[in-house]
């Protein structure tokens, strides 16, 4: 299936060898996915997200997650675009852990968005899936319809991939935002490495749940995060 | 061969990107990827010197102000600068903001000699147009561009203008590869290949033959091979040949801001730089014109020995446009027109696909996606990451303007971004936090008797931490570890004492706090 004849540039995996147990005629023919780290694999169904679509990810591991699961692709050779909207949110995404979740830092480009400036979002992400595999961000809200329309469109031309994470308050429930195709919860269940005064906080275990659209029910994995090796695992998915 | 009729006047401000900066004459260094790129003179009398490392540098000078490298600041203080060598000189070549090549043939005929040139040059113009605080330019006078480089390069060191005598190749061959370096026509792990083996000067590369040196160094050695030759056709250009590659826009209706008119030169640039005429070349040399209704010009030749990426390229029109801009009565109507013309190329050896690595389509795509949203947005809100170094979290990394940092090869990007000076000691690591905050954001850490959480002289904890008040809601805290304390500049008066506490909240999300002068405050959130 050629999903984003310009997007070659950086590997996409053609779906799994055995899709024995997906189970839906429509998913006979595997849809072109981003590689993601092993551990990540079961969360979704064709053991990658499928290139041309939009995750949410929302919890308090979200961007551990987020940027675990964008590291293989970005490290295979695409770049990767992190949008920063300057007044939704205080805080910025720190390179530091972007490299150590695999990310190849030289192909990250962070823009600083500022809705008071005139330029519409949408037009940027437009603009920036042009050069970018992989666009990372806050999410803004849902879009006006034809610019949605429009994103979608470019998406699918492009067969990228944009991730948003969904701010977390802790006792506030997560906001309706974005339209996406894929939503991934994540749930803290443990921390490593730290003790009541000893110690350093070493990894998170993390149940991450996903589900959405053409995601077939609720899948669960548990984690630690940061994964230490972002390896990609080429086996068939056992389903 | 070049004509021996040309003689090129290199001019150099070694230290233009601090002194330009500020001219109350305090000490002041500039970094670049950790290394020091200039330095002011109360800065280098304390022991900075380029190509120190940060950590060095600040050690030998510890007051010195270390302000981020702002290029476009850089150009628009040097536009005066270019102003007036354009009025005196047809043909100006612009390495850099601070370092310009002149060919000086005609006015030395005029002026009647080629000191008389330097001394009008150095005495009359330039008092009137450098910045106050910015020290006296190396200047050196060559046949060809390396050997005038190199004549700078000795005028630096001595004092004094260097000039290369008319005719004379045994200059030229005791030109030293050491030098080169400086100069950047050879790089420092070839040089020192070279040195191992003897070849230490430009008259022993010319002994060794030009396919010896292809074989060992590829294009790198070529080229090194011509410079010993004297085979260095590089000069300012003054008329340019009608057959060179050249992309020109017209404005119709003509623009009257600079912002839509950058925007079209990231498609005339890149229309240039993928023209089939540069045969597979990469563009060294480029003349930047605009024009308006009025028939008011600027021109200006610029030149980038690697050869220019789109980003570098569509920076160039922007420094040249602001600067004709700013200056006043220079421009009195809307500009219709923007035309680039190749003036020189150079084999393509970096821009080949590699087997494993190398620059591929999506580079070049997020190169021009780069630039454009450089012009949607603006140079300053488009960032890549460089490593700076340091202990505390947020400062290891820092942000800066994509077009100035973002190179064509993935090479130099991995390095941009690579440790240079492993784990600093009082540092935490691993994990990183995720996100840090853009503004420092207070936090109440209490105990489980909702007093507030000190840490002691000796670096010691008051009580466990039980509760922290974040974004006004209360969190209850599960796991704790610290503090650490670290102290930063402890000699000098800007000195900062602090400790960090990781703290784990029942919600999963894990924090890392600051404590500073009793005021704590969010370092970082592992979210």
């Amino acid at each position: 299936m050629m999903i984003g004849a310009h997007a070659t540039t950086y590997p996409l995996s053609s779906g799994v060898p055995d899709i024995a147990g997906v189970g839906r005629a429509g998913d006979l023919i595997a849809p072109e996915v981003f590689a993601v780290p092993a551990p990540l694999k079961g969360l979704f169904p064709h053991g990658g997200v499928a290139a041309g679509s939009v995750v949410a990810c929302e919890g308090p591991a979200a961007w551990a997650l987020a940027a675990a699961m964008v590291a293989p692709a970005v490290d295979a050779g695409a770049w990767m675009l992190v949008i920063d909207v300057a007044a939704s949110h205080a805080c910025a995404v720190e390179p530091e852990s972007l490299r150590e979740a695999g990310v190849a830092l030289e192909r990250v480009v962070r823009v600083v968005y500022d809705p008071s400036a005139g330029a519409h979002l949408a037009d940027l992400l437009i603009a920036g899936l042009d050069g970018f595999g992989v666009v990372l961000l806050v999410d803004p809200g849902s879009l006006p319809g034809p610019a949605e329309r429009r994103l979608r469109r470019r998406l699918a031309d492009r067969g990228a991939l944009v991730v948003v994470v969904r701010p977390y308050v802790l006792g506030r429930p997560t906001p309706r935002g974005a339209s996406t195709d894929a939503l991934v919860a994540t749930e803290v269940i443990g921390a490593e490495g730290i003790g009541t005064g000893w110690g350093k906080l070493s990894h998170r275990r993390v149940r991450a749940a996903s589900s959405g659209r053409r995601m077939h029910g609720v899948r669960h994995v548990e984690i630690c995060l940061p994964i230490d090796d972002v390896s990609v695992d080429h086996a068939p998915l056992k389903q | 061969m070049t004509s021996p009729s040309h003689r090129l006047l290199t001019l150099w401000f070694p230290d233009w990107p601090a002194e330009c900066l500020r001219d109350d004459g305090s000490a002041l260094v500039v970094f670049h990827r950790d290394r020091v790129v200039a330095a002011t003179a109360p800065a280098r009398a304390a022991g900075v010197s380029v190509g120190q490392r940060r950590r060095v540098a600040t050690a030998r000078c510890p007051e010195a102000a270390t302000p981020a490298r702002d290029r476009d600041h850089e150009h628009q203080r040097f536009a005066a600068v270019l102003d007036a060598l354009c009025d005196l000189v047809p043909g100006v070549d612009i390495v850099d903001a601070g370092h310009v090549v002149l060919d000086i043939k005609g006015p030395a005929g005029y002026f009647g000699g080629e000191n008389a040139v330097i001394d009008h040059l150095c005495n009359r113009i330039l008092p009137g147009v450098v910045p106050a605080g910015v020290s006296s330019p190396a200047v050196g006078v060559g046949s060809t561009m390396v050997t005038s480089a190199v004549a700078a390069l000795r005028s630096h060191r001595c004092g004094h203008p260097v000039i290369e005598p008319i005719a004379d190749p045994q200059w030229r061959v005791m030109v030293e590869l050491a030098e080169l370096i400086a100069t950047g026509d050879v790089d420092a792990d070839a040089a020192d290949v070279l040195a191992r083996v003897g070849v230490r000067t430009l008259g022993d590369v010319a002994t060794i033959g030009v396919s010896a040196m292809s074989d060992r160094f590829g294009a790198m050695g070529a080229r090194l091979h011509r410079l010993a030759v004297g085979d260095d056709h590089r000069r300012p250009v003054v008329t340019v040949p009608s057959e060179a590659p050249a992309v020109c826009r017209w404005f119709d209706p003509p623009v009257a801001e600079t912002t839509p008119v950058v925007f079209m030169a990231r498609d005339v640039v890149d229309e240039l730089l993928s023209s089939p005429a540069l045969h597979g070349r990469v563009c060294t040399g480029v003349l930047i014109e605009f024009g308006t209704e009025h028939a008011e010009i600027s021109r200006r030749q610029w030149s980038h020995a690697d050869g220019f990426p789109v980003t570098a390229l569509v920076d160039r029109v922007r420094w040249q446009l602001d600067a004709w801009v700013r200056r006043p009565g220079a421009i009195t109507a809307p500009i219709d027109r923007l035309s680039l013309t190749v003036t020189d190329t150079a084999a393509d050896a970096g821009a080949v696909q590699r087997l494993w690595g190398g620059r591929g389509t999506a580079d070049d795509d997020a190169q021009r996606t780069v630039a454009r949203l450089s012009s949607l947005l603006g140079p300053d809100k488009v960032l890549v990451a460089e490593w700076c170094g340091g202990r505390l979290t947020g400062e290891r990394y820092a942000w800066v303007p994509a077009t100035a940092a973002l190179h064509a090869d993935p090479e130099r990007d991995c390095e941009r971004v690579t440790p240079t000076d492993g784990v600093w000691a009082g540092a935490v690591v691993r994990p990183a936090p995720n996100t840090v905050p853009i503004a420092p954001i207070p936090v109440d850490v209490c105990d489980a008797d909702g007093a507030t959480v000190v840490v002691g002289g000796r670096g010691d904890l008051s009580a466990p931490p039980a509760t922290v008040r974040l974004a006004g809601r209360e969190h209850s805290v599960t796991c704790w570890a610290g503090p650490w304390p670290v102290t930063e500049r402890w000699w000098e008066p800007r000195r900062r004492r602090l400790a960090r506490v990781q703290v784990v909240f029942d919600d999963g999300t894990a924090h890392l706090l600051a404590v500073e002068r009793r005021r704590w405050s969010l370092m970082g959130s592992y979210i």
